[in-house]
């Protein structure tokens, strides 16, 4: 069977006046089945985001994607602008990192949603405001016509990423890009949003990738994680996989950089170095500079994933060698 | 219009936290500005006066027919006096019915000329700085060279083609005009286009033509409001300019521009045939000004003093 969604050797350039100037994707590999929640994790400039945008393909215009994307059968990569446009909010759509950012502050939230209706699934003013109303409710909003009648400023982020959340489910797409819907919130607001998210996605069997840079939200809400490291995955399994045998060092740094108890205790760990900024000229493993177990290979050989177990790969020249 | 946008020109956080309100509390706040701002209330007043001029002319002009251009041999150059308080000019007519006619013209011209630089100005603008690339270069390069003429000499070349009229005028003062509102609503296509609200817009798969006008022209209201009130004023300046040098309206018309060049043979025996078209001229200018920064208070909170 294949899957729901299939990214394959993505690999996404930056061009300015005809040249490279940077390649902040080099060859990532996905697949997300039908109905489930894949998280991808990393730190900043991982391309976690980008690669979620490749998938709607809302690249900025200076960004060049190879590779390929596959969503229900659609070539995503090579769809025409026409088709891109009835495509994106009908099969795919994407809940934004600021709610307060991702709505116009000039219209009525509802408002905004009613065009989204009325574009995709061409319904008529009052059955759209109706259709809208009912997604309001389903994402558990209380006062929904005054939700729908307010300005954006006028709501609290909670209740926008809510709105945001109904927006994204308006036209009941296959796929859900969440990038980091939760960041902008408070944590009691965050644990709500993304058991609402989890809830819904089991009720209408929606598939979610979800982007965060939180691994406890990865094991809370997710089936299955990809961590990414510099443009590609390092390690992939489901949560628990991750968490009790982390095989990649990067993977193990991350979940070593996890506050444990009161985390008072201890100052936290951290992987030392950044996430190298110019990806172009890295020879070897790309995580080798900051990694505690490197060795003379790890600065020639590009590790290949290997599989560590059923449904669990890591992309580390020790996990090939055990 | 049901609401009023917060300039949404400058980009960044602060815009983000942009208030929009309905158009009561725009009402209230314009009574706060009003209060606090005797300028503001100057404006207001001679907008108000001007525009009052235009709509009732033939009904509060001392002398309707003369306003209109008929000569009265018998009444030539008078000095302002009971009978005519503002004068008569060389062919007996009554200087401040003229000017109240006039006031239409200087209305209406100004209406036309903006009305139409925006029409053209404002989507070409909003084109060029969302979709960027060839085509940004292409009509930016097109505006450069528009922009790279005076706009009083390049209306006068229009003239000169067109022939001399009132509305010709107008046409060419357009011409000159619609590359500075390109400008201006490029810049705040520029800063929405990778504004998240877009960028979401784009996500739901909202089309290019509906993300132009929904998104991107209706944030540029606010600016482009502003800058037309501020021009209504330059372009009575300019008309007036082109009228002077026999460009614009034509006699008998009762046009200021005109009035002040039919004037200026005998300014230093009859002063006032020149001087109160002129002062009329100047005080419309100072209305729209004043108006627009009035407007700006109004529409921009953020930058209220």
């Amino acid at each position: 069977m294949s899957a729901l969604l299939e990214v394959a050797d993505l690999k996404v350039e930056f061009r300015s006046h005809g040249e490279t100037t940077s390649t902040p994707l080099r060859g990532i590999d996905l697949r997300l089945e039908a109905g489930e929640m894949l998280g991808l994790v990393g730190e900043t400039g991982c391309g976690k985001t980008l690669t979620g945008l490749s998938v709607l393909r809302l690249l900025p215009a200076s960004a060049h994607a190879t590779g390929t994307v596959r969503l229900d059968g659609a070539d995503v990569l090579a769809m025409s602008g026409r088709r891109l446009g009835s495509w994106r909010g009908r099969a795919v759509s994407m809940v934004f990192q600021h709610p307060g950012n991702a709505f116009n502050p000039v219209y009525p939230v509802g408002w905004q949603m009613v065009q989204v209706v009325r574009r995709h699934l061409g319904l008529s003013r009052a059955r759209a405001r109706q259709h809208v109303v009912e997604h309001l409710q389903m994402v558990r909003l209380t006062d929904v016509e005054r939700v729908a009648d307010a300005y954006p400023h006028e709501l609290s982020g909670g209740i926008l990423q809510r709105a945001m959340i109904a927006t994204a489910l308006l036209c009941r797409p296959r796929l859900v890009v969440a990038d980091e819907p939760t960041t902008a919130l408070d944590v009691t607001i965050a644990a709500q949003i993304l058991d609402l998210l989890r809830d819904l996605q089991q009720e209408h069997g929606f598939a979610v990738m979800l982007i965060t840079h939180n691994l406890g939200v990865v094991r809370s809400v997710c089936d299955r994680a990809a961590v990414l490291y510099a443009g590609r995955v390092v390690e992939t399994g489901t949560p628990e996989q991750l968490f009790s045998c982390p095989t990649h060092p990067y993977t193990r740094g991350l979940l070593g950089a996890l506050p444990v108890g009161s985390a008072r205790q201890q100052r936290l760990r951290t992987i030392v170095g950044q996430v190298p900024s110019d990806l172009r000229t890295v020879r070897g493993c790309s995580f080798a500079p900051r990694c505690p177990l490197v060795h003379d290979r790890c600065l020639v050989e590009d590790p290949a994933p290997v599989t560590v177990a059923v449904g669990h790969d890591a992309a580390c020249l020790l996990a090939a060698g055990r | 219009m049901t609401t009023v946008p917060a300039d949404l020109l400058a980009a960044g956080a602060a815009a983000d936290s942009a208030v929009t309100s309905p158009f009561g509390s725009t009402l209230r706040r314009a009574g706060r500005v009003l209060r606090r701002d005797p300028l503001a209330c100057l404006g207001l007043l001679l907008v108000v006066l001007l525009v009052a001029a235009a709509v009732l002319g033939p009904w509060i002009a001392p002398y309707p027919d003369q306003g209109r251009g008929v000569a009265d041999v018998s009444s030539r150059v008078q000095a302002p006096s009971a009978g005519h308080w503002l004068g008569t000019d060389q062919l007996g007519r009554d200087v401040l019915s003229r000017i109240i006619f006039g006031a239409r013209g200087a209305l209406l011209v100004p209406l036309l000329v903006v009305g139409l630089a925006v029409l053209v100005g404002v989507p070409l603008g909003a084109v060029a700085g969302y979709r960027g690339g060839r085509l940004d270069e292409l009509l930016m390069r097109v505006t450069d060279v528009f922009l790279a003429f005076p706009p009083l000499l390049l209306a006068m070349v229009a003239v000169a083609v067109l022939g001399p009229s009132l509305l010709n005028a107008g046409l060419a003062l357009a011409v000159a005009w619609w590359p500075w509102y390109a400008r201006l609503v490029r810049g705040v296509a520029q800063s929405l286009r990778d504004r998240p609200f877009v960028e979401a817009a784009r996500a739901m798969g909202v089309s290019q033509p509906r993300i132009l006008s929904r998104h991107v022209i209706r944030n540029a209201v606010t600016p482009v409001m502003v800058q037309a009130t501020v021009d209504l004023g330059t372009v009575i300046l300019a008309a007036g300019a082109l009228a002077f040098l026999g460009l614009g309206a034509q006699p008998p018309a009762p046009d200021w521009g005109l009035m002040v060049s039919e004037g200026r043979v005998s300014t230093m025996t009859a002063w006032w045939i020149s001087t109160f078209p002129g002062l009329a001229i100047f005080l419309a200018v100072l209305g729209f000004n004043l108006f627009g920064d009035l407007l700006r208070d109004v529409l921009d909170p953020r930058d209220a003093r």
